[in-house]
């Protein structure tokens, strides 16, 4: 185990890896642990709205961000957080690899998951033809006919993606489709999309792999739709389950955070998708990276002085 | 790192199959692509003997690892 680090970062999405470089530059010692390096930014195909980039893809991104921390000395450690608890002086948090690290801070930038729909069908047939990545699997349906599951942009964005390759793409939406009306004209304009509004899925059924999906409509009718793939893009999942409600969560289960990305416990920080910050984008991300590495900064100065700092929530 | 197993990778134009790619080329490891977007045979080949739909399939003699893991990577070349 490391000597008591200024602060342990979760996560290395644009959150983590952005509060990292922030902490060094500032003077801290940290340690920077994700089993993943880029997030959900790394899935992400192309990214048009990170300012200084026209263009970039989220790989791509990625890799400046991770080249940036290298210049800087930032060497994730590779492990998944299992546990964080509270010592004397500051916290502990420990990895599935065994690892220990204390510091003063914690600074949680864990992200978020895909979320699933919960019917029968869904977890036998992932990687069988249910995918809840687009960007990633839809190469692999072309020339299918194929489900979307959710009603938003992100839904809409795999509808287009996917009707570029597929004969017959169906998108089935719970109540009705929420997506930008810009994409919703898209939508309509392909020819090949058949959108099913108030509708809930029942099950996903198959042999080997994925045939068809069972769908229910608000008044009840039942329809069974053949299709190879089952893309479901209905929103993400915070990351918190490793917290074992250390910290105050929203209703739907994110880091409740204020101004400074101070969560309901002293010396824990939070910031990215896995906070009750509302908007999930890269540069949001990153700017609440940046906001949490400097308030952990004023923190620890407070602590090192002998002052107590407080909290807010 | 010497290799001695071969090594294949079902692929298409997926993120994690670029990740694997990298990792393979950034230590000079080599490896034969076959991109099953494109070879409809080898789509079919590779769900019959692996029994996935997804990619990337990563294979090392008899060992097979879906999707991107560095850790598990690692672990599938210093098996050799």
């Amino acid at each position: 185990m490391m000597g008591m680090l200024d602060t342990i970062i979760i996560g290395a999405g644009p959150a983590g890896m952005t509060a990292a470089i922030y902490a060094k530059r500032k003077g801290m010692s940290l340690a920077l642990v994700s089993d993943s390096i880029g997030g959900n930014m790394s899935y992400s195909g192309n990214i048009e709205n990170y300012p200084g980039f026209e263009a970039i893809s989220g790989l791509d991104l990625t890799r400046k961000m991770r080249a940036q921390m290298e210049r800087l000395n930032i060497e994730p450690a590779v492990d998944r957080v299992i546990g964080v608890e509270r010592t004397v002086g500051g916290y502990r948090v420990s990895t599935k690899g065994g690892r220990t690290f204390e510091a003063h801070t914690v600074i949680i930038a864990s992200g978020s998951h895909w979320r699933e729909i919960g019917v029968p069908g869904e977890k036998e047939y992932v990687s069988k033809g249910v995918s809840y990545c687009t960007t990633c699997d839809a190469p692999l349906f072309a020339g299918m006919d194929v489900v979307v599951v959710g009603g938003g942009n992100a839904a809409a964005e795999a509808v287009m993606e996917l009707a570029r390759i597929c004969p017959k793409v169906y998108m089935i939406v719970r109540s009705r489709l929420k997506c930008d009306q810009v994409l919703a004209v898209r939508i309509t304009g392909t020819g090949k999309v058949t959108v099913l509004e108030g509708y809930t899925v029942e099950r996903i059924s198959g042999k080997d792999f994925v045939e068809s999906i069972t769908v229910r409509s608000r008044e009840g009718k039942v329809e069974t739709l053949p299709a190879g793939g089952v893309f479901v893009e209905i929103g993400q999942e915070a990351n918190t389950e490793f917290l074992k409600g250390l910290v105050k969560t929203n209703d739907r289960g994110e880091i409740m955070v204020d101004d400074y990305c101070r969560t309901s416990l002293d010396g824990v920080f939070a910031c990215g998708d896995v906070t009750s910050v509302p908007q999930k984008q890269v540069v949001v991300a990153a700017g609440e990276g940046a906001k949490a590495a400097m308030s952990a900064f004023a923190y620890v100065s407070d602590v090192k002085e002998g002052e107590a700092p407080s909290c807010t929530l | 790192m010497v290799i001695m197993e071969k090594i294949i990778i079902y692929s298409s134009a997926c993120q994690d199959c670029d990740r694997v790619k990298n990792y393979l080329r950034d230590r000079d490891i080599p490896f034969e692509e076959i991109d099953v977007s494109k070879d409809k045979k080898a789509r079919k080949e590779m769900e019959q003997r692996y029994g996935v739909h997804v990619t990337p399939v990563v294979v090392v003699g008899d060992h097979v690892m879906v999707g991107f893991n560095h850790i598990k990577l690692d672990k599938l070349l210093s098996v050799e």
